[in-house]
C-alpha cells in the first residue's frame, strides 16, 4: 500500500470515488446541508459539494475521520444543518466515513494488485526474451556474456557476473570486481551452496556498496553464480526473487551448453571410429581369388573400438598364392591408419619378392615400415604363407603371430608358433622361412588373438586349449564352414561379454 | 596399477603390478618417460602383473628402443608370471628383450 502514503495517489483514489461521493453529498444536501466535503490528513479539500467555486465561505458542521490503510487519511465534512438533529447526523456521517474507507482500501488494494501485475508482466516478458537471447548461443562463454548483459538490465544493477570458474568468468558492462576477490566469493557460494548477500560497504572494495550472489545449479550442484553487483538503494526482496529467477534459467541454459557439447563431442568420436571402421572394411579384399585345388575363406569382424587387424591375399600370374594375417597392435583410428600402411607394404612386397620364399617378405616390410612404427610406437604381428598349387607345398614366415593353426587331415591339430618377433621392434631382422608340404583335406587357420582372448561373462579366456580341440573336430568341413563353426563357438562362449579386440580368421583348405 | 620406483645406482627399476593393458598404458608411459629422464637403464620388474595386452606391449618396446640409443643403455625385464612369459613367448618378443628370472641378476646384467 505504499502508493497511499503519497497525496496524489489518494486524490487519484478520492477522484476514481467521485460518482459515490456525489451521492452521498446529493443525499446530505437533500437533508438541508449547504456543503460537503472530502478533507485529507493535511487539510486539504479533495472534494466539495456543491463544486467550487463558493459565493461564501463555508461554515462549521459536522466531521468524521475517515480510517483506511492503518491510519487516518482524512475527513467527511458537511455543513449548515440543524443542529437539534445533531446525534443522528453523527451516526450518518461516520456511517458514510467508513463506506468511503471501504470503497478507498479496495480500490487502493486493486490499484496496487495491478502493479504488481504489470511488474510480474515485465519480468516474465523480460525472461521469456532472456530465454530467447540465451537459446542461440552454443558456448558458455557466449552464454554467460548474454545472461550478464540481461540480468544487468533486469535487476536494474550497475554491474552483473555470471562464475563458472575463476578462469571462466565475465562481468557486465565492465569488471567491477576483480578475480582474486571474485573468486573468493565464488568458492564461498560454491562451499555453502547458498546465496550471499552483502550490502555493508565497509567490508567491501571501495566503488562496491552491495552485491547479491546467488548459486546457479547444474547437475544438482551448485556449480556457476550469478554476481549482481551495486543496486541502487540495495537489493529488495522483488530483486532477489528476480535474480533467482534469472539463476534458474542461467541454470537451464548452461546444462543444455554442456549437453550439446557432450553430444557433439561424442558425434566426433562417433565419426572417428565409423571412419576407421570404414577404412579397415573397403581395405579388406572385397573378394577372394579362385585357386585351383584349394578352398579359401576369409572375415574380419571388427570390434566396437576397432583394432588394426587385417588381412589379404596376392595370387599371382605364375600361380604362387601369398596370404597376409596382421595384427597391428593397440586401438583406434591410429590403428585403423597403420593397418591401411601396412597392408599396402606387405602386399607390394609379396608382388616383388621372387617365390617360393616368405621369410624376406616380412623382412623387407620390416625395414620399410620399421621407421614409421617407431614413430608412433606401434609393433605388429604378421603370417605370410605363400603356396605353390602345383607343389602343394607352403612356405611361411611369422612374425610373432598367434594363433596359426595347422590340422592335417585326421591328425592331431598343432599350432605352427611364431618363429621371430613382430614387425617393428627391432631393425634389419632376417625373419626365417619355413616349408610345410600339404595333403589333401589338409587345412591352415589362421586367426588373430581377438578369438583366442574372447572372454565369457565370467571374465575367462576362450584360450588356445579350446580352439585347438575345436579346430580338431571341424577338420573334414569345407574351408567357410570351419571359419563359421569356430566363429559361432566363440560367439556363443562370450554371450554376454562385449567384444574386446578385431576377430579375423583366413582359412586355407587343401581339397 | 600401482607403479613403485627406485633406484639402484644408476639403474631405474619400476616394480608394476595389476592387470597391465591399454588402460594402465597412460599411467605407466607417464612413469616410464619420467624413468627414461633420470637413466637409459631401466629395469621392470613385473612380478605382480598377471596380464598384458598388445598396447602394453608396444610401450614396453618403444622404452627399450629409448633406452638401447644411448651408449649401454637398456630397457630389460625381470620376474615375468607363467602367464605373461607365454605373452613374450608366443610373440617372440622374448627374443628381443633381455629377460631375467630374478631381479638381482637383471642388476648384474648392466655391470
Amino acid at each position: 500500500m505504499e502508493s497511499v502514503h503519497n497525496p496524489n495517489a489518494l486524490s487519484a483514489l478520492i477522484a476514481a470515488q467521485h460518482e459515490q461521493l456525489e451521492k452521498l453529498a446529493r443525499a446530505w444536501l437533500a437533508s438541508g446541508a449547504s456543503h460537503f466535503e472530502f478533507i485529507n490528513e493535511h487539510g486539504i479539500v479533495l472534494f466539495a459539494w456543491p463544486p467550487p467555486p463558493h459565493d461564501t465561505a463555508i461554515p462549521d458542521g459536522f466531521t468524521a475521520d475517515v480510517h483506511a490503510f492503518g491510519r487516518v487519511i482524512g475527513m467527511l465534512h458537511v455543513a449548515g444543518l440543524d443542529t437539534d438533529r445533531q446525534t443522528a447526523y453523527a451516526d450518518r456521517l461516520r456511517g458514510d466515513a467508513t463506506m468511503l474507507a471501504r470503497l478507498l482500501q479496495l480500490e487502493g488494494e486493486l490499484e496496487s494488485m495491478t502493479v504488481e501485475l504489470i511488474d510480474a508482466q515485465d519480468q516474465i516478458l523480460a525472461l521469456y526474451q532472456l530465454g530467447r537471447s540465451v537459446r542461440e548461443n552454443l558456448t558458455i562463454e557466449e552464454t554467460l556474456q548474454t545472461l550478464a548483459t540481461e540480468a544487468a538490465q533486469l535487476v536494474k544493477v550497475d554491474v552483473a557476473g555470471l562464475v563458472m570458474s575463476p578462469a571462466v568468468q565475465v562481468q557486465h558492462p565492465h569488471a567491477a570486481l576483480d578475480d582474486a576477490l571474485i573468486d573468493l566469493l565464488f568458492q564461498r557460494v560454491l562451499s555453502e551452496q547458498r546465496e550471499i548477500l552483502l550490502n555493508d560497504p565497509q567490508y567491501l572494495p571501495s566503488g562496491i556498496d552491495n552485491a547479491l550472489l546467488i548459486p546457479i545449479w547444474i547437475r544438482d550442484m551448485a556449480q556457476a553464480a550469478l554476481a549482481l553487483i551495486n543496486k541502487p538503494g540495495g537489493f529488495t526482496s522483488p530483486d532477489m526473487k528476480l535474480a533467482r529467477a534469472i539463476a534458474e534459467e542461467a541454470s537451464a541454459h548452461v546444462e543444455k551448453v554442456l549437453l550439446y557439447q557432450a553430444t557433439l563431442a561424442q558425434a566426433r568420436l562417433k565419426t572417428e571410429l565409423d571412419l576407421a571402421a570404414n577404412i579397415q572394411a573397403r581395405l579388406l579384399p572385397q573378394q577372394v581369388p579362385h585357386v585351383p585345388g584349394i578352398q579359401l575363406f576369409a572375415v574380419s569382424i571388427p570390434a566396437k573400438q576397432v583394432g588394426g587387424d587385417f588381412y589379404d591375399f596376392v595370387y599371382q600370374p605364375d600361380h604362387l598364392l601369398t596370404v597376409v594375417v596382421g595384427d597391428v597392435a593397440g586401438k583406434g583410428f591410429s590403428s585403423a591408419l597403420l593397418m591401411a600402411m601396412t597392408r599396402t607394404v606387405m602386399r607390394s612386397r609379396a608382388k616383388s619378392t621372387p617365390p617360393p620364399e616368405s621369410g624376406p617378405v616380412v623382412s623387407l616390410s620390416n625395414d620399410d615400415l620399421y621407421e614409421d612404427y617407431t614413430g608412433v610406437s606401434v609393433f605388429t604381428t604378421a603370417f605370410v604363407g605363400r603356396y605353390d598349387p602345383h607343389q602343394r607345398t607352403l612356405s611361411y614366415a611369422n612374425a610373432g603371430h598367434s594363433p596359426v593353426i595347422y590340422v592335417p587331415a585326421g591328425q592331431t591339430p598343432r599350432f605352427l608358433a611364431a618363429e621371430d618377433m613382430p614387425m617393428g621392434v627391432l631393425p634389419g631382422i632376417d625373419y626365417k622361412d619355413q616349408m610345410l608340404t600339404l595333403n589333401p583335406g589338409d587345412a591352415l587357420i589362421i586367426a588373430t588373438d581377438g578369438l583366442s582372448e574372447a572372454r565369457n561373462a565370467e571374465g575367462d579366456l576362450f584360450g588356445y586349449e579350446r580352439l585347438l580341440a575345436l579346430a580338431a573336430d571341424c577338420c573334414q568341413y569345407d574351408a567357410d564352414e570351419i571359419a563359421h563353426y569356430l566363429l559361432n563357438t566363440i560367439q556363443l562362449f562370450s554371450a554376454g561379454h562385449e567384444q574386446d579386440d578385431d576377430q579375423t580368421m583366413l582359412v586355407l583348405k587343401v581339397v | 596399477m600401482t607403479i613403485t620406483k627406485s633406484l639402484q645406482s644408476d639403474i631405474v627399476v619400476l616394480g608394476l603390478s595389476g592387470r597391465f593393458d591399454t588402460y594402465q598404458v597412460p599411467v605407466v608411459k607417464q612413469s616410464l618417460e619420467e624413468a627414461v629422464r633420470e637413466s637409459s637403464k631401466i629395469l621392470v620388474n613385473l612380478s605382480d602383473v598377471n596380464f598384458m595386452d598388445s598396447t602394453a606391449l608396444a610401450m614396453l618396446v618403444q622404452g627399450m628402443k629409448r633406452c638401447r640409443q644411448e651408449m649401454g643403455g637398456d630397457l630389460r625385464l625381470c620376474c615375468l608370471q607363467r602367464p605373461v612369459q607365454v605373452i613374450f613367448e608366443l610373440t617372440r618378443l622374448d627374443k628381443a628383450f633381455m629377460i631375467f628370472s630374478t631381479e638381482a641378476a637383471a642388476i648384474a646384467s648392466f655391470r
